[in-house]
């Protein structure tokens, strides 16, 4: 039991590790970049966070007055013909030049946000 | 080689933490070469994606009148709001935005109507699962077969992603 546990922890594979560490990654910027957008409501979650190269998401949490409790992922794919979004298993469809834009504000803010977090920390490595 | 052990932990300095604290040394002293490697893959990813956002691969925005995600536009209008009063950001990508406003136009009518998802359900359903907002319960509740799984899942969706896009 304690041998698995420790496997879960602290896998050998470092193939596993690094999924590990980037998925960490991923979850810290995640909550960074729902910051992004201002104040998130008491008892919604948000989140913004660039996947890879080529895709954003964005995830949203709330109760609606009802106290039914909604959640809405939304990914953009940015293609060489323009950038698609889908949301929940809706087919892609194109932006709106508005949210194209508001698109790009929020990657621009949330590649600052990932340079102030990163920067300071890898130069300390590298000194 | 690592600096510490290879916890598979991830923290990032928070905001205030001054370079030179004992908070921020004990963080860069617990890094491992995992977390360094990841932290400097990732930040080349998402400079890789601003670039592309703002690049070549995004010359044309598409023209069509969808109803954007309700969610986003109010909050990103937050953005919009608050990057407005930054001026350098508009005088240092003033022209690439510029002149993409011009190439969008030129774009428009070839993207207006174009709808290529076919594989797109399958990666936005793994998508869901494995979303950054569950990560958390995921790496409480799933087994490590589970989470190998999901991305094995996910894997094989951006498999099927890039051979619809080859043959588009």
């Amino acid at each position: 039991m304690l041998k698995k546990l420790f496997s879960v922890i602290m896998p050998v594979d470092q193939q596993a590790r690094d999924a590990i560490i980037r998925r960490n990654i991923l979850r810290d910027c995640a909550r960074m970049g729902g910051t992004l957008f201002g104040s998130v409501p008491k008892g919604n979650r948000r989140e913004f966070f660039c996947l890879d190269q080529n895709t954003w998401v964005w995830h949203e949490e709330w109760t609606e007055s009802n106290g039914m409790r909604r959640a809405l992922t939304t990914r953009y794919d940015v293609r060489p013909h323009g950038i698609f979004k889908a949301q929940d298993g809706q087919p892609y469809q194109p932006l709106t030049p508005e949210e194209a834009q508001r698109l790009y504000l929020a990657a621009y803010q949330y590649n600052l946000k990932v340079h102030e977090k990163f920067d300071p920390l890898l130069a300390a490595v590298h000194a | 080689m690592s600096r510490h052990t290879n916890s598979g932990k991830f923290k990032t300095p928070q905001g205030e933490q001054h370079p030179h604290s004992r908070e921020f040394a004990r963080q860069v002293a617990s890094l491992t070469d995992g977390d360094v490697r990841g932290m400097e893959a990732y930040r080349g990813e998402v400079d890789a994606a601003l670039g592309r956002m703002f690049g070549p691969a995004n010359r044309s925005v598409p023209h069509d009148v969808f109803h954007p995600n309700p969610a986003f536009t109010s909050g990103a209008a937050v953005v919009a709001e608050a990057t407005a009063n930054q001026p350098t950001y508009y005088s240092a990508q003033g022209v690439a935005h510029n002149n993409q406003g011009i190439r969008y136009e030129q774009q428009a009518e070839k993207v207006s109507g174009l709808n290529d998802g076919s594989a797109m359900p399958a990666v936005t359903e793994v998508m869901t699962n494995i979303s950054s907002a569950n990560i958390d319960q995921q790496m409480e509740a799933s087994e490590p077969d589970e989470l190998d799984w999901k991305m094995t899942q996910l894997a094989e969706a951006y498999e099927k992603l890039e051979r619809a896009r080859e043959n588009a």
